[in-house]
């Protein structure tokens, strides 16, 4: 079964994420920030990671970028989720190497659709 | 010489007696020798000595004899004239004239003639003469000789010419014054005057016969007099200054007179005193229309009085200065409330005013003072503490007056107090500052809040969202209605925080523009698309057409509008069409693209136009609850368009339908902020 890591910092919006991908068979992981999340992804290795982008400490643009320079971690699909859907958080987050994005209010049903593009359950 | 009448007289005499001699002596003939000798010698002594030249000259017109004066008038010796003829001394223009004239002699019966005309004289001077000339027949009645008495008249005749140019002189100076001249004589009369007189006057040349003299006290007409009377103002004190000059010659005369007809002249006249200086000949009068020069002075002492009232009424310090600053030509009395110093001490010292400067303006204060002597045209600020202590801002601007050449000549100023104004300016700029601070919190607060209330708001929704899902897979269709109204309302509330955050973004000048350059059609497309089952909804056929594109804006913002107009437009038809026509205009002022949006929706009436862009407006209570929103989408989409450069335009019909067209730059990278 696919593994995937949630970065979440809201405890709510965390467990909606945890109940669509598990509905769709998904196993998950979770990190509460973003160092953290660089943490788990490495220990962890997920075949795909939900990053939010605005997360206290170190914020979802420089754990993609750790992630990326991580050989091991490097290759792992990252879905971007951000409250700004401002083109400059887009493109700075495509700069940093994310491969998709969602901007919230989330609407799971669409989310779940982009994430079968990358892995399976 | 100078023959006074007496000595003419007796010369007279004496020639017509030497001619009676000669020609008696001859008559007698040569009675006897004796007699003849004595009678010889007698003439011969009368003849040289006469104090007047004679000579005897022969039928062929040369001289036989001549006396000492004659010799002495023109210069030659006896031996050397005995050589010569008349001919020889008279002057080659009167050559012809003098022959007829000894023709006239010979030929006439007379036998006398009196001729003046020039001679020359042995050193070429020429020498006007009198002469008389007569002949002496013998009694066969030939011709024996010519007796001619000659007078020097050269002097005469010289102050005759000069008499003669001095009054050539003073016609041409007649002709061209543009003075009317008159000259009366001692009792008053009108001996002459010019026509420039008359028409000074305005006496139509016609109405004067011309007799003069016009006498002042006659019984006769006086038509020079009259015509002057009738036209002035004045006529009894005119008349009394007239007699009273009459009496008192030497008295001057210069005075302005008032014409009836509203002219003024100005008259100007002077004794003309005898050679002698010891009585009066007459009177000099000069007369000039001054009417344009009165109303030229009248016309600037009002200008001037204006000047006056102007500057001593102003609450403001009105100055003038000289280009060096030495001397100051007006300062107006606002200067003496403002500074607490008099006006004269400005005129004494043109720079006291400097001394009231406060020390710390005082540097930047000379400052722009030396350059206002340059000539520039500056305005400076300062304070000046008046002697009661109080300090009071001054603004003080200066204007440089140059003359034709763009020479400096003056320097004209303005000073003002603006103390209030400063403090006015002080309030303004606290209650400013105040307001940004204002501003900037609401700023933080609308931000704070929006996050605040999406959080939670996210949740909502999401569990909407999985609930609705679970309820569906597990049949419970009965509560499906209800959850999915918790998420249209959840949906809608979201949209109404967005838009106020847009719209006070945008109001706090904080909505920056982030130009990207993207592909217009695909945008199009995807609005399209976003669309679809809001026109499916309201059986709303939606057609589009696009120049394709790449265009460099903010892709965020303009699909904001485009979404904006094109959802409006299926939200306000039913059983319609939406039109989405994207055009690219290329012109002078750069690229643009235009994205027209027409329906076939229900239109709005010409009121309603006018508050279309307003925000929270929406055309009635009715039209809200009907068709939902929040009412900001347009204002907003409009204050994006123009922040990004463009705008949004609509033509509408109540019932017909609405085109909305937003035009934006398309090769401008937007500017940022406000």
């Amino acid at each position: 079964m696919a593994l995937i890591l949630v970065v979440e910092d809201d405890a709510d919006n965390r467990e909606l994420l945890t109940r669509f991908l598990r509905r769709q068979g998904y196993r998950v992981v979770h990190a509460i920030d973003g160092l953290s999340g660089v943490k788990t992804a490495a220990e962890c290795v997920p075949d795909l990671i939900l990053m939010d982008l605005g997360l206290p400490g170190l914020d979802g643009w420089g754990a993609t970028q750790r992630i990326r320079a991580n050989p091991i971690t490097a290759r792992i699909p990252i879905i971007a989720l951000t409250a700004h859907a401002l083109s400059d958080d887009v493109t700075r987050a495509v700069e940093v190497g994310i491969d998709a994005y969602e901007t919230k209010p989330v609407v799971y049903q669409r989310l779940m659709g982009k994430i079968a593009t990358f892995v399976s359950p | 010489m100078n023959l006074t009448p007496t000595v003419i007289l007796f010369c007279l005499a004496l020639s017509a007696a030497i001619a009676w001699g000669i020609a008696k002596a001859i008559d007698r003939g040569l009675r006897t020798r004796r007699g003849l000798r004595k009678s010889e010698q007698l003439f011969r002594k009368v003849f040289e000595d006469a104090p007047f030249g004679m000579s005897v000259s022969g039928p062929d017109r040369r001289f036989m004899h001549v006396n000492a004066a004659f010799c002495h008038v023109v210069g030659y010796s006896r031996q050397e004239l005995l050589g010569l003829g008349w001919g020889d001394l008279t002057h080659p223009d009167d050559v012809v004239p003098s022959r007829q004239t000894t023709d006239q002699l010979r030929r006439g019966p007379e036998g006398r003639a009196e001729v003046e005309q020039r001679y020359l004289h042995r050193n070429g001077a020429v020498v006007w003469m009198r002469s008389r000339n007569s002949v002496v027949r013998d009694s066969g009645d030939s011709l024996l000789c010519h007796v001619v008495q000659v007078e020097d008249i050269t002097e005469r005749r010289q102050t005759e010419e000069a008499l003669e140019f001095q009054n050539s002189l003073i016609r041409a100076i007649q002709e061209v014054s543009m003075d009317g001249i008159l000259v009366a004589d001692a009792a008053g009369n009108i001996t002459s005057y010019t026509k420039r007189f008359l028409d000074v006057w305005q006496i139509p040349a016609p109405d004067i016969p011309g007799h003069l003299p016009e006498y002042l006290d006659g019984d006769e007409p006086q038509p020079i007099w009259s015509a002057i009377i009738a036209r002035v103002k004045e006529p009894g004190a005119f008349t009394a200054r007239i007699r009273q000059l009459v009496s008192y010659p030497d008295e001057k005369d210069n005075c302005e007179i008032e014409l009836k007809d509203g002219r003024t002249l100005e008259r100007y006249s002077c004794n003309l005193q005898s050679g002698d200086g010891r009585h009066s000949l007459g009177r000099a009068v000069f007369i000039r229309d001054i009417t344009e020069r009165k109303q030229a002075e009248e016309a600037l002492r009002s200008s001037e009085e204006k000047f006056r009232q102007l500057a001593e009424n102003i609450h403001e310090v009105f100055w003038i200065l000289s280009p060096s600053a030495e001397e100051c030509f007006f300062v107006s009395p606002a200067y003496e409330p403002i500074w607490g110093r008099t006006c004269d001490s400005i005129y004494q010292n043109p720079l006291s005013w400097q001394l009231a400067i406060l020390p710390e303006d005082r540097e930047s204060a000379h400052a722009v003072f030396s350059r206002q002597l340059l000539g520039e045209d500056v305005a400076s600020e300062y304070r000046i503490q008046a002697p009661d202590g109080q300090i009071k801002w001054i603004r003080d601007r200066a204007f440089p007056v140059r003359d034709g050449a763009g020479e400096l000549v003056r320097i004209v100023g303005i000073a003002e107090e603006i103390t209030e104004r400063k403090r006015y300016e002080a309030e303004l700029i606290d209650a400013r500052e105040g307001a940004e601070e204002a501003n900037r919190a609401k700023s933080v607060f609308l931000a704070t809040m929006s996050h605040e209330l999406r959080t939670p708001l996210n949740a909502i929704l999401g569990f909407a969202e999985l609930l609705e899902l679970e309820m569906s897979e597990r049949g419970l269709e009965e509560w499906l209605t209800d959850i999915r109204k918790i998420r249209g309302a959840g949906s809608h509330l979201l949209d109404l925080i967005s838009e106020v955050m847009d719209l006070s973004k945008i109001e706090a000048g904080r909505m920056e523009l982030h130009p990207v350059t993207f592909d217009m059609e695909a945008l199009l497309l995807e609005v399209m698309t976003s669309v679809e089952a809001l026109a499916a909804k309201n059986s709303v056929e939606i057609r589009m057409s696009c120049d394709e594109a790449q265009v460099s804006a903010d892709r965020l913002r303009v699909r904001q509008c485009v979404f904006n107009l094109v959802g409006n437009a299926c939200k306000f038809t039913h059983d319609g069409k939406v039109t989405v026509t994207g055009t690219c205009e290329n012109g002078p002022d750069g690229d643009w693209y235009a994205v027209q949006v027409a329906d076939t929706g229900i239109g709005i009436g010409p009121e309603g136009l006018g508050k279309l862009f307003s925000e929270f407006t929406q055309l009635d209570a009715l039209t809200n609850r009907k068709y939902g929103g929040s009412g900001l989408g347009l204002a907003i989409s409009r204050k994006l368009s123009r922040l990004m450069g463009g705008d949004i335009s609509v033509a509408s019909e109540l019932g017909v339908g609405s085109a909305f067209t937003f035009r934006f730059p398309a090769s401008r990278p937007a500017s940022a902020g406000k």
